[in-house]
């Protein structure tokens, strides 16, 4: 019953979005109804542009993430278990991590030129302060009696970590992988504006030169679609990962 | 093979600020003995409990086990905490087979499954703690110590946690793993009566600093009945001693 209601919403948002268009006679360049929004959207998808894009999108996001994140994951481990790592790496971290990576895109073009090189280097670096900063806080927040609980029983140190702190950490660190993702894909948007010619950012970009303004929403439109199936994604393997986790016992 | 299972000679504990947890511990604990560490909160038997496992240090003294000074915690002296401490991360089965596998045992998996049979939780292998009651997860815990053979239990008002009819279960199933095994277990409690149920030895503590007022011997026959005359007058004994103590720590906090 929910799920219908909202869909309802929708659908009257749709419906009043069409309304005002017909009857202000908005100009479609501005603002085109969305029967002609879905016109185009389709027209995009059945050329095989939309499926080109979204691929070139996609696969920026994935190379950026895993770079990212990556790097990320082993440091964030590293400076959470040992003390002395943290308060080596700790400042120079809380330095860099307020710099919105948009703000490295001068540096990025100067670096790699153009292409795919500057845009991984921006969606990695997007990816990266999420996943290093759960994990951090991930390790040093887990509980020390499971700590204690663990040395009793004679772990070692690499037991200890391997069994104890990383699996501990765990929820922290997917939390992290999700923020990261999400940061990743907002990114590469960004990144397709300036530095290639393909993907979703480029293209409504693109759109705009030639006033295309119902490309435009297709392709904004197009872009949420796939931000939130990541995100879907990203949630479902979390729970699936945390089936013992105590947040997820009413899931 | 020495008598004494633990030795805690002239142990001293203070804390940064200059307060004194424990001051002057002495006590000798047998082989096989069952002896209960009673005292208000704030009385230091859980910081006595931690030193003896190995987790802190004593400021000055020290605590031999089994003839050799603790340094750090080992597996000998395994212990039970009152928040259970599982691995929620692990199934029942791997939180019981935790130290097996560290051991390299062969048989982690099978041995585990036994202890579970053993301790009622047949079945419950595959499940995760949070799917477990509050007394199930205490079992599985004592299992997991229980898996490591050690001859010394260390418990940390371990059914502190369970409410009345789970507790009073909990503490006939203790009594009958020891009964059977023998290992010598050190127990805090603030609990008198649950100190008269299970203990040979009840050790008395006093508040802040934290010292031994008094080992009662507990001569009454096992098992033990709570509902017998004799039960009811060794309770009052106790009782009136710790009241008095309880009476100085509110003083004390007043003051």
């Amino acid at each position: 019953m929910r799920l219908v209601r909202s869909i309802a919403v929708v659908f009257a948002t749709l419906l009043a979005w069409e309304i005002v268009c017909r009857a202000a006679r908005v100009s479609p360049a501005i603002l085109p109804p969305p029967s002609q929004v879905a016109r185009k959207w389709w027209e995009y998808l059945v050329t095989g542009e939309l499926p080109r894009d979204a691929v070139a999108t996609l696969l920026r996001v994935v190379v950026g993430f895993l770079i990212g994140a990556g790097l990320a994951l082993p440091l964030g481990l590293w400076m959470g278990a040992r003390e002395r790592i943290y308060e080596l790496f700790n400042p120079i971290v809380q330095l860099l991590r307020p710099i919105p990576p948009i703000a490295y895109i001068p540096l990025a073009i100067l670096w790699f030129g153009l292409g795919n090189p500057p845009a991984f280097f921006l969606i990695s670096l997007g990816a990266f302060f999420p996943v290093l900063m759960n994990t951090i806080a991930g390790v040093r927040t887990v509980d020390a009696i499971y700590v204690r609980a663990a040395e009793n029983l004679g772990a070692p140190a690499g037991t200890l970590f391997w069994r104890v702190l990383f699996p501990g950490a765990m929820p922290s660190i997917l939390a992290g992988l999700r923020v990261g993702i999400g940061v990743a894909f907002i990114v590469v948007i960004v990144a397709e504006m300036i530095a290639v010619n393909s993907g979703l950012g480029y293209r409504i970009l693109e759109a705009r030169e030639y006033f295309w303004s119902d490309k435009i929403l297709a392709g904004m439109i197009s872009i949420g679609v796939i931000g939130l199936a990541i995100d879907t994604a990203m949630a479902r393997l979390n729970g699936r990962l945390l089936r013992w986790h105590r947040g997820l016992e009413h899931g | 093979m020495a008598e004494l299972a633990l030795e805690v000679r002239r142990v001293r504990k203070e804390f940064k600020g200059g307060i004194v947890a424990l001051d002057g511990i002495d006590l000798e604990v047998r082989r096989g003995e069952l002896i209960c560490l009673l005292g208000p909160s704030g009385c230091g038997k859980s910081t006595l409990l931690n030193a003896i496992a190995g987790f802190t240090q004593p400021t000055s003294g020290e605590i031999l086990a089994f003839g050799k000074r603790v340094v750090r915690p080992e597996p000998e002296r395994a212990m039970v905490f009152q928040e259970y401490a599982l691995f929620p991360w692990m199934t029942v089965r791997d939180n019981v087979a935790f130290g097996l596998r560290i051991r390299r045992d062969r048989e982690a998996r099978a041995k585990a499954d036994a202890l579970l049979d053993k301790l009622a939780l047949r079945g419950f292998g595959d499940r995760f703690p949070k799917d477990l009651s509050g007394g199930m997860r205490q079992r599985v815990a004592l299992a997991r110590c229980l898996a490591l053979d050690a001859p010394m239990l260390l418990m940390d008002e371990p059914f502190g946690a369970l409410d009345a009819l789970t507790r009073r279960s909990m503490q006939d199933e203790l009594l009958r793993i020891w009964t059977e095994l023998k290992q010598t277990i050190a127990f805090v409690t603030h609990g008198i009566e649950e100190s008269l149920l299970l203990a040979d030895r009840v050790v008395v503590m006093t508040y802040r600093p934290g010292t031994v007022k008094k080992i009662i011997p507990v001569a009454l026959p096992r098992p033990r009945d709570e509902t017998t005359p004799e039960f009811s007058a060794a309770l009052r004994a106790i009782t009136q001693m710790v009241r008095e103590e309880q009476r100085r720590h509110e003083q004390a906090e007043q003051t």
